[in-house]
């Protein structure tokens, strides 16, 4: 799995977290997408609702099983991506662009300390 | 059991890129380029199949014949040689051991075919009845080739072989680059195909014919969704030890004539009428039911999931449920499926969940 971007952060649930300007936009890894197979159903939140770091925030279902995606930032929603709802194996074809899930308007203090490239790289090695 | 069996395939898996899992106490591929995709190739065109896991159970004596009659559903003796069906093995109390297909090869010479789990299971009860089995797990390879062009990739791997002339649930004997195996017009998907029993030794290259044929390698993800999409059941989920085939509506494969085991029950529950039915739901809300979820009409609990997955036809989640007779919806009622901690809601249909051409 070499196709690791390094402009955005990790996390040990495999979620992505990169700063865009201030807003944080996140995702699930290569590595989570594969694992889980093909992505048949996204439950993303509303604009608008609060997240917190380290709670679900949306959950994706592939047909072999269904996980929680956790909220890397402490935030409220910004956007949700109305295209993966549709089309869900963006997920699976593109997970660290089109497939994205969610931007988050961090509260204060904004993004913490996560894993870079390397460290989630050796962590799913 | 130490260690997984390895099927003659599972080098060739692994270079297709296939994830491997433990099934049934063999080494299967689950998936090689994704379920979706080998679920629709098989659909729309073909794919192929390692199904070695399968049980191959041969029973040659000269008694053979009237014991395994005790011992399966099916009228057997109204089978002609090249001629196969499905069938089931019940307890003395028609609770379901597995769920077979036996083919007659000769006279007095059955292979019976259970499923991986229940090998031992189904020959303890065929030797109950009267007859010695042989277990010949390692020597064949089982292809399933299915799908709308699967007939044309046969053709193509095996010209002249007469597969595409037989009628369905019929078998024959062809050569397998220059070993005898055997072809049914047998398959689980729904779709028209067959099933090639290879012998080991050239298992490996007819596989890479098939697929240099046409055929997508398929795995145990898409199997499971192809069958679902056509309600058929699978053991440990419609059919266990502790659910009689009324009740998993397969009063179709039991033949009343004969003698078998579990016949007194079994009549007994036909006299009453099961204690509990199956029934389908597609779901209409986002989400993908499971096994084990409970289904409601309203604030009632009518029953349980046996199974649930994704349609890749249809776009939603399905599934098959059991419940008590007295509470079972009508085809066209709105229920709903509690998985989660919440509801996906669906209607009730009456299995397949997918209109075959």
């Amino acid at each position: 799995m070499a196709q690791l971007p390094d402009d955005r952060q990790y996390t040990a649930e495999h979620e992505w977290a990169k700063d865009d300007g201030g807003r944080i936009v996140v995702g699930i890894t290569y590595y989570a997408q594969d694992q889980l197979g093909d992505v048949v159903f996204v439950g993303l939140p509303e604009p608008g609702s609060e997240v917190t770091a380290g709670e679900p925030l949306g959950e994706v279902e592939s047909t072999k099983s269904v996980s929680d995606v956790y909220s890397p930032v402490t935030g409220r929603v910004a956007e949700k991506n109305l295209a993966v709802e549709q089309n869900p194996e963006l997920i699976n074809s593109d997970p660290y662009g089109k497939g994205w899930l969610v931007v988050i308007e961090p509260a204060e203090g904004g993004l913490g300390e996560l894993m870079d490239a390397e460290a989630y790289g050796q962590l799913t090695e | 059991m130490a260690g997984a069996r390895e099927t003659h395939l599972l080098d060739a898996h692994k270079r297709l890129g296939a994830r491997i899992v433990e099934f049934g106490g063999w080494d299967m591929p689950l998936q090689y380029s994704g379920v979706v995709a080998e679920h629709n190739a098989v659909r729309h065109n073909a794919g192929v199949f390692d199904v070695s896991h399968l049980g191959k159970l041969r029973v040659t004596s000269p008694q053979g014949s009237a014991a395994l009659q005790h011992a399966v559903t099916a009228d057997i003796e109204g089978l002609v040689p090249g001629q196969a069906s499905y069938a089931l093995v019940l307890t003395d109390d028609a609770g379901t051991v597995d769920d077979i297909f036996i083919y007659r090869v000769a006279e007095h010479e059955w292979l019976v075919v259970p499923n991986a789990a229940n090998v031992t299971a189904v020959a303890e009860m065929i030797e109950a009845s009267g007859t010695e089995v042989a277990d010949e797990w390692d020597r064949w390879a089982i292809l399933a080739i299915q799908g709308p062009r699967s007939f044309e990739v046969f053709d193509k791997v095996f010209p002249g072989s007469g597969a595409t002339d037989l009628k369905l649930h019929r078998f024959t004997t062809l050569d397998v680059l220059g070993e005898e195996g055997m072809v049914a017009r047998t398959g689980y998907t729904g779709e028209r195909g067959f099933e090639l029993y290879a012998p080991a030794a050239v298992a490996e290259p007819a596989l890479e014919r098939i697929l240099d044929a046409g055929a997508a390698p398929v795995g145990l993800g898409a199997r499971d969704t192809l069958r679902l999409e056509m309600g058929y059941a699978l053991y440990g989920h419609e059919l266990t030890r502790d659910i009689n085939p009324l009740e998993a509506s397969l009063g179709w494969a039991v033949k009343w004539d004969p003698d078998f085991r579990g016949k007194e029950a079994l009549s007994a529950v036909k006299e009453t009428g099961p204690a509990r039915r199956l029934f389908g739901i597609a779901c209409t809300g986002r989400g993908v039911p499971r096994q084990g979820c409970p289904v409601f009409a309203g604030e009632q609990r009518i029953g349980e999931l046996t199974s649930g997955n994704f349609s890749p036809t249809l776009g939603t989640g399905i599934g098959l449920a059991l419940g008590p007779r007295e509470l079972t919806p009508e085809v066209g009622q709105s229920v709903a499926i509690e998985a989660r901690g919440r509801r996906i809601e669906g209607d009730i249909v009456k299995p397949p969940f997918i209109k075959r051409a």
